[in-house]
């Protein structure tokens, strides 16, 4: 139930246990002044000496004015069995269907008849405490009494003299003032009660709606959730697909990468042999030595990449100290003067991170040699800002026309998983400008 | 538990007040009027009920019967609606005729018929049968005959005498009435004024009692002043009247000696005739007291006043109050009682007619009188009694200044007591 729901009931209770306690005032003020005409009448009518009048008015002997001692009394005792009924202290309340009806006969029958309302606040102060078939029949119980009660002949049949006799006895204007305070008590009684019974059929009819309106939530809901579910599926058949995917993609790099850039430097190597085997048959076997070398870590790269797919040089080095390596052993192998400059000390770059940097770097290396016949390659690396920036400028050849290869896609495809961007430029030898967001913030 | 605990308490309750109760000595309440309900006067008022009350105490010794002193009859009607109001009333109370119908029909009597008929003591068949049924409402007896007082004829003796006239008989007629009025007055002393006359206070109601008619039925409802026997009586008193049209007879024209006849209750009879009320009031003429006459449609001649006592439906001793008012209305010593130290008539038949009352009677006539058993004992029993509805008092009034208004019409008598039974009926009806 929403909290609007709640306070808006808590609200007809208040309105409620208002009602019941103003019905309760206007009865207890209803019956002490029916008591009070009861009583006063008779002795004024006696001090005045006007007693035979008087008598001669009414339609029978009235009762002897004491007898409103039990309409007092059962009229304390209604509001006491109300109370007790109220604080729980009635066992399970059971009784206080009995009592109340009963006092409240007592009160009737003890003012002649002449007020029945008490019959109401009885319905009041106890209906809401059944439900069911039990209410049915309280309520059946109370309608037959309270039209029983109202019954002008039961009055005359039990000898009773009706208040209207009683108030004949006085002068024009008192008498009407006093007809009109009973008739708009009386009245004000009913519409209390039926005020009362309105709101709280209304709140009944509230809550049965709310009830409804959340079980069609529910429901809803409970629809709303099936197409998710159905929907989660296929985004997990779907996500299942791409991973493996990226996974064979990512072994196409790492087989590129590795394989790739040792067969690069052993080729360029061999080359450089095949030259110089001539001219100096010593320069050409500490080259074949190198390119040995370079075929065997690039062997071992490839063991490992296909062990652990992690590139070796990253699991032994530092990042810079793996770039470091890397470009000697690429300088060494193909002659060209590679620079590095790394301007900052320590990154805490994730691994994905790393191995981005590593690969972009390798790969620019790679190509600036393979494809741009280079002499000088410059590799620099900075961070500002929260953004890495690698660049690599050669003075190679370049190209007009940039030819979307295989080692480009693959470092769109690194820096893209990282949310970062490539810009490549041919016309001034190549220049190949990376840059990555850093996740971590972490001023370097 | 605790239930329990509360019977015990209650029932602990219940035994003590009812041993307190029954320690305490029961006390029954009465209501009586101080001095005579006609205004005749006694010497102790409360002689009677004083020593009902010492017998019935004899015989129920824990009973203690109490009773308000100095309520006079004029205050008495208020006092016991004042008690009623309050709560308060007697157990057993004497009840004015004029209250009877107003306590019978709000139900502040206890029926009587129940007790009446269970006990063996009394039958109603005891009391002169008009005395019983002042006390009857509706076909329900609420009340008993305490005393009663009937209307007499009050002849001047003397008078008569004169004119050479008997003493009427007592089963005398109108006609007898009227001829002997119609003979008697007449200017004695030859100064051109009337100065002797038939009768002073003989009114139509007289006559509708003696012509066997009546003004209201029994419950008022409805008026009977235009039935023929009504009409009759009516017609009857506008011709006596109209033999003394143009005098003014007072009733000091009586005393004086110069009347015939008057209308008289019994209880001022009784009170004037014993020495020296006799000398002091009536000195000039011998006088005596026959019946009413009668009429020719009727049987009864005047209409009885009875002061009646009955039990409040109230009373929590509805017992002991029957047996406090068997004293007052049926016990021989109680009612007779009533001949020597009150002015009333028992309405006791075997009391009115007991040798004792007829020597005690007789004991105050002076010799030649004819008051005695029979005339007393013949006008109980052919009395009528007076209605008793709620606004008799007032409905009667009205009828006496209507019906004399339109016995001044002397052709359309009948026709204008068509027009009274109509507007009385009308008065009725609201």
């Amino acid at each position: 139930m929403s909290e609007g729901t709640d306070n808006r009931t808590m609200q007809t209770d208040e309105t409620l246990t208002l009602l019941r306690q103003g019905t309760l005032l206007i009865n207890l003020a209803l019956c002490v002044f029916l008591g009070a005409v009861f009583v006063l009448t008779p002795l004024r009518a006696v001090q005045r000496a006007e007693g035979v009048s008087f008598l001669q008015g009414l339609s029978m002997l009235p009762a002897a004015p004491w007898s409103v001692a039990f309409a007092a009394l059962g009229l304390l005792a209604f509001v006491a069995v109300d109370l007790a009924y109220r604080r729980g202290r009635l066992g399970n309340g059971r009784l206080a269907f009995l009592l109340e009806p009963g006092f409240a006969l007592l009160v009737i029958l003890a003012l002649h008849l002449d007020y029945n309302g008490l019959l109401l606040l009885a319905v009041v102060n106890l209906v809401d405490g059944l439900h069911g078939r039990g209410r049915m029949l309280f309520l059946g119980a109370m309608t037959s009494l309270y039209l029983l009660t109202s019954l002008d002949v039961l009055q005359s049949v039990l000898g009773m003299v009706s208040v209207s006799e009683y108030l004949a006895y006085y002068e024009g204007q008192p008498r009407q003032l006093m007809q009109t305070a009973i008739g708009l008590l009386g009245a004000l009684n009913l519409i209390l009660f039926i005020g009362y019974m309105v709101i709280l059929v209304g709140r009944r009819t509230e809550e049965n709606a709310a009830i409804r309106r959340l079980n069609g939530e529910l429901a809803r809901a409970n629809d709303k959730l099936s197409v998710l579910n159905g929907q989660l599926k296929e985004y997990a058949a779907e996500s299942e697909r791409m991973a493996e995917t990226r996974e064979r993609n990512r072994l196409a790099r790492e087989i590129h990468d590795t394989l790739g850039h040792a067969l690069t430097g052993i080729t360029a190597g061999a080359d450089a042999c095949i030259q110089m085997m001539d001219i100096s048959p010593e320069m050409a076997r500490k080259q074949m030595e190198l390119i040995a070398k370079t075929a065997r870590a690039g062997m071992n790269e490839v063991r490992r990449s296909v062990r652990a797919l992690r590139p070796d040089a990253l699991e032994r080095f530092r990042l810079s100290e793996a770039l470091d390596k890397l470009c000697s052993e690429m300088q060494q192998t193909s002659h060209a003067e590679i620079r590095l400059d790394v301007q900052m000390t320590d990154m805490r770059l994730s691994q994905d991170e790393e191995d981005a940097v590593y690969r972009i770097v390798q790969e620019s290396v790679t190509n600036a040699i393979r494809h741009g016949h280079a002499t000088e390659i410059d590799v620099r690396l900075s961070c500002q800002e929260r953004c890495m920036t690698i660049v690599v400028q050669d003075n190679g050849i370049g190209c007009a026309k940039i030819e979307q290869g295989f080692g480009l896609r693959h470092m769109r495809e690194r820096l893209r998983l990282l949310g970062g961007s490539l810009r490549v430029d041919g016309h001034n030898g190549f220049r190949i400008e990376a840059s990555i967001p850093l996740r971590w913030g972490d001023e370097i | 538990m605790k239930r329990l605990l509360g019977g015990v308490v209650i029932a602990a309750v219940v035994l003590a007040a009812t041993a307190f109760g029954a320690a305490q000595e029961t006390v029954l309440t009465v209501g009586v009027v101080a001095g005579s309900y006609w205004d005749a006067p006694t010497g102790n008022c409360y002689a009677v009920i004083d020593a009902a009350i010492a017998r019935f105490e004899q015989t129920h010794p824990d009973v203690r019967v109490e009773y308000t002193s100095g309520i006079l009859k004029r205050d008495y009607s208020e006092w016991l609606t004042d008690q009623y109001l309050l709560g308060r009333e007697p157990d057993v109370f004497m009840v004015l005729p004029e209250d009877f119908g107003m306590l019978a029909e709000q139900g502040a009597l206890q029926p009587l018929d129940n007790l009446l008929a269970s006990d063996s003591t009394v039958s109603t068949a005891d009391f002169y049968n008009a005395a019983l049924q002042s006390g009857a409402a509706g076909g329900v007896q609420y009340a008993l005959p305490y005393e009663c007082v009937p209307t007499l004829m009050f002849v001047n003796k003397t008078l008569l005498e004169a004119e050479n006239i008997p003493v009427p008989d007592n089963d005398w007629t109108w006609n007898d009435f009227y001829e002997i009025c119609a003979q008697v007055t007449r200017d004695t002393d030859g100064d051109g004024t009337i100065d002797q006359f038939g009768s002073y206070g003989y009114t139509w109601r007289d006559a509708l009692a003696a012509n066997g008619a009546a003004l209201f039925d029994e419950n008022g409802s409805s008026c009977l002043i235009a039935q023929p026997a009504s009409v009759e009586a009516v017609r009857f008193a506008q011709r006596l009247a109209q033999l003394y049209a143009d005098c003014d007879i007072t009733a000091r024209s009586f005393d004086e000696g110069h009347v015939a006849f008057r209308p008289f209750l019994f209880s001022d009879y009784r009170t004037y005739q014993p020495y020296p009320w006799r000398i002091k009031r009536y000195s000039d003429f011998e006088w005596d007291c026959i019946q009413m006459p009668g009429g020719p449609s009727g049987t009864g001649r005047s209409e009885l006043s009875t002061v009646l006592a009955a039990i409040s439906s109230r009373s929590s001793q509805q017992a002991l109050a029957w047996e406090f008012l068997k004293e007052m209305t049926c016990s021989d010593q109680t009612q007779s009682m009533l001949y020597t130290d009150s002015h009333s008539v028992s309405a006791l038949r075997r009391v009115t007619q007991s040798p004792q009352t007829q020597q005690i009677l007789r004991h105050d006539t002076p010799g030649e009188s004819q008051l005695g058993l029979e005339i007393l004992s013949d006008a109980m029993e052919q009395a009528v009694a007076a209605p008793h509805f709620r606004a008799y008092d007032q409905a009667l009034l009205l009828a006496e200044s209507l019906v004399a208004t339109a016995m001044e019409d002397d052709h359309n008598l009948s026709l204008q007591l068509q027009r009274v039974q109509r507007e009385m009926e009308e008065y009725l009806q609201n």
